[in-house]
């Protein structure tokens, strides 16, 4: 069983997507043998909750059983956020709530991501962050640094947070592997583009493989690059068989 | 199901020596880099040193070089320097392809020299000649260079490396300058935005493609299972593992 944790569905305006068709994605995970596949909408991200909750919608259709949802909870829309949240809470298609705080310029810790986190540990939801290390290039990805989550993994001990791409690059690796020592609620996915000779293998090593989670990051990154080096890791069989899709079964 | 021995991968993109880098793991000399490769299927590869890259091009050059003596399924990627100091010797070019070069690196960002026609002509001239092929860095001279190059040496090889900051993303960027030059190739670490290397093949063909990880700094098998489960031909999986990179280094002119 193989399910993609992080991954998207839709476009954004940086780049040019070849084809974000629910056609191409189901045709793509039966080439490489991927089950499941947990996404949130870019448009929801971007502040386009109803034309991303449609697209959403249609592709649960398309998709049964195989295409799965996170909310996403804007700190910028908090009203319209809770709104979707609380109106299709029940609904066992959605598996978790995705948050940006890189994207969305907001710090964890804010006021505006306040009503996030008692909600989604009493609806047992766990959410998804962007993390990432600081990054010259790019400076709003301050705002997403791993170590900027540990209030809420110290307040919410029965939430479930998923530090996406594992903390972005080395010294975020780092800080999110620290992180997870220290607060057995947060879990790491290896999604993104950060392909680090070795990474597998010290997260394994540091966390165990319980807490470790395969994710894409399509419609950006292809699922291809981050399967071959979760396949070709120098870890146990029974590891690999929890990264890539025990673990998300379990959570 | 096809053993990964049958796809002979060629990787155009290792790396010797010490990196600069915080990594979490380290690959220690040339015996150990060559175990490294069978466990992940390279047959063969073409490496660059790290001190060519960090340290001084000439110095580096001469430890990859005297590295890879005796290594049969390794060549060598040297790193270049515009003529303008006279700090690689007249001959330089000719006695490098001799001792094993078969590919050559600019990095005018690192070595501090603009990336510019009355700098760098005497040397692509020289290059082109002799039909070597240039890996370029984006991060180092950006789409806009990979142009002008491609424009002003239209018979030399130019092989655009996604080393910098997702560059290779940008489709809306090289689209149209593989569509304009025939001599541009993308190495293929880097091309792994979601069906980009699908779209690639199916655009311009398998034949701009050079494959390469970036190993031991990247995991190869990111790029391995890009080839091998890319939705195209076998024929055009053999291509871009092994073929073209073996055709160019074929046509260098000694």
């Amino acid at each position: 069983m193989i399910i993609d944790a992080h991954a998207h569905l839709g476009k954004d305006a940086n780049f040019y997507y070849p084809d974000v068709s629910i056609k191409k994605l189901l045709y793509i995970m039966d080439k490489i043998g991927i089950n499941k596949i947990w996404v949130s909408h870019l448009a929801c991200l971007a502040g386009e909750f109803d034309y991303g909750y449609k697209d959403l919608f249609k592709a649960f259709d398309e998709a049964e059983e195989r295409i799965y949802g996170y909310f996403v909870y804007n700190p910028n829309f908090v009203k319209e956020s809770m709104h979707w949240i609380e109106k299709n809470q029940g609904d066992e298609r959605f598996i978790g709530i995705k948050i940006h705080p890189a994207f969305h310029q907001c710090f964890p810790y804010a006021k505006e991501y306040a009503p996030l986190w008692g909600y989604a540990e009493k609806n047992c939801l766990p959410v998804l962050t962007h993390s990432w290390s600081k990054d010259a290039n790019n400076p709003k990805q301050d705002f997403s640094q791993p170590h900027l989550f540990s209030h809420v993994l110290e307040k919410h001990t029965d939430l479930k947070l998923i530090l996406g791409h594992g903390g972005g690059r080395y010294s975020g690796h780092l800080q999110a592997t620290n992180l997870a020592k220290k607060y057995k609620n947060a879990y790491l996915d290896l999604a993104g583009d950060s392909f680090s000779f070795g990474l597998i293998e010290y997260l394994v090593k540091e966390i165990g493989a319980e807490r470790i989670l395969f994710g894409s990051d399509l419609t950006w990154i292809d699922p291809r690059a981050n399967l071959g080096r979760i396949f070709k890791a120098k870890i146990a069989d029974k590891d690999k068989e929890k990264i890539l899709g025990l673990n998300a079964v379990n959570l | 199901m096809i053993e990964i021995s049958e796809f002979e991968f060629f990787d155009s993109s290792l790396w010797l020596g010490t990196s600069p880098k915080r990594s979490f793991q380290r690959i220690h000399g040339t015996e150990e880099l060559i175990k490294e490769m069978n466990y992940y299927g390279i047959k063969k590869g073409i490496a660059g040193h790290f001190m060519s890259a960090a340290y001084d091009p000439i110095i580096g050059n001469e430890a990859l070089r005297s590295e890879l003596i005796g290594q049969e399924c390794l060549q060598a990627n040297f790193v270049l320097l515009p003529p303008g100091c006279r700090e690689l010797e007249k001959n330089y070019l000719d006695k490098s392809l001799s001792q094993g070069m078969v590919a050559a690196r600019l990095l005018p960002k690192t070595n501090r020299y603009l990336f510019e026609e009355w700098i760098i002509s005497p040397l692509l001239k020289e290059l082109e000649i002799r039909r070597i092929p240039l890996f370029l860095w984006l991060g180092q001279v950006g789409w806009k260079g990979i142009f002008e190059v491609c424009k002003n040496y239209p018979d030399l090889p130019v092989v655009a490396e996604g080393v910098g900051h997702h560059e290779f993303l940008e489709a809306r960027n090289y689209f149209p300058l593989m569509a304009e030059f025939e001599n541009l190739y993308l190495e293929t670490h880097s091309l792994i935005s979601y069906l980009a290397l699908d779209e690639v093949v199916k655009r311009f063909g398998a034949e701009r493609l050079i494959f390469g990880t970036n190993f031991p700094l990247n995991d190869p098998n990111v790029s391995i299972m890009m080839v091998t489960k890319g939705d195209f031909s076998l024929e055009d999986k053999k291509k871009i593992a092994h073929g073209n990179l073996e055709k160019l280094i074929s046509k260098i002119k000694r």
